[in-house]
């Protein structure tokens, strides 16, 4: 399945300097006891895990094991707390639909304007093929053999 | 699709309607969480919060809304977790 890039406008840079970022994201839906949510989520092959905001928990619900918090650094060496969860996922377009339960890693931040959501390897990427063409910003995302069947 | 065209092996193309990002997100939403419609043509709502964002869509009428945490302006993300 494919996905559009999303584009936002950001401060221009030397480096950025037209001020457009452009991302690959998915819409993904993530569920809980409470409910689903559709969230646009950037498919981050720099992530280690699958992250959600800890916001979105308390949304749907979701049981948090305190226990197993971690600990986890963001590039920029600032420290977060990453509390893990299950969530049920579920990509889907057309007639074509994949879903799986996932324990994922919702994020504690100080301010909501650092919330983020990440589609990491664990409990993401390591299930599909990716493939990036920054020239027609899109992204399609096929399910590999370590995708989860039932 | 798009014409291309080769010049000292650098492939130039000119973008048409079919291969476009989504939506330019403008930069008064950086930082917050916006709310789409279902078919991402539009931007229904937006708040600080998730929570405050989902409200927002719901009262704008938009019951099925995906939801996106746009970047803030002046920080640049360079990679996730771990």
């Amino acid at each position: 399945m494919r996905f559009r890039y999303a584009s936002y406008e950001i401060e221009p840079s030397p480096t950025v300097p037209e001020g457009i970022v452009y991302r690959p994201e998915a819409i993904i839906l993530v569920g809980g006891p409470s409910g689903t949510e559709s969230i646009q989520a950037l498919l981050d092959t720099g992530s280690d895990e699958t992250v959600f905001p800890a916001s979105l928990a308390k949304l749907l619900g979701v049981e948090l094991n305190y226990g197993a918090m971690s600990k986890a650094s963001a590039v920029g060496g600032h420290e977060v707390r990453l509390v893990p969860g299950q969530v049920t996922l579920e990509l889907s377009q057309g007639d074509e639909s994949y879903r799986w339960r996932s324990t994922v890693a919702f994020l504690e931040t100080d301010e909501p304007e650092d919330e983020v959501a990440l589609l990491g390897y664990a409990g993401f990427l390591e299930f599909f093929q990716a493939t990036f063409d920054s020239e027609t910003y899109e992204v399609t995302l096929l399910a590999n053999n370590r995708f989860p069947r039932e | 699709m798009p014409s291309a065209r080769y010049d000292s092996g650098i492939k130039e193309t000119t973008m048409t309607a079919a291969y476009q990002p989504l939506p330019l997100v403008p930069r008064e939403y950086a930082g917050r969480w916006i709310a789409w419609n279902h078919e991402q043509t539009k931007i229904v709502a937006s708040g600080r919060t998730l929570d405050e964002a989902r409200q927002a869509a719901e009262s704008a009428g938009e019951v099925d809304p995906i939801m996106a945490k746009a970047p803030r302006a002046d920080v640049r993300f360079l990679g996730g977790v771990r």
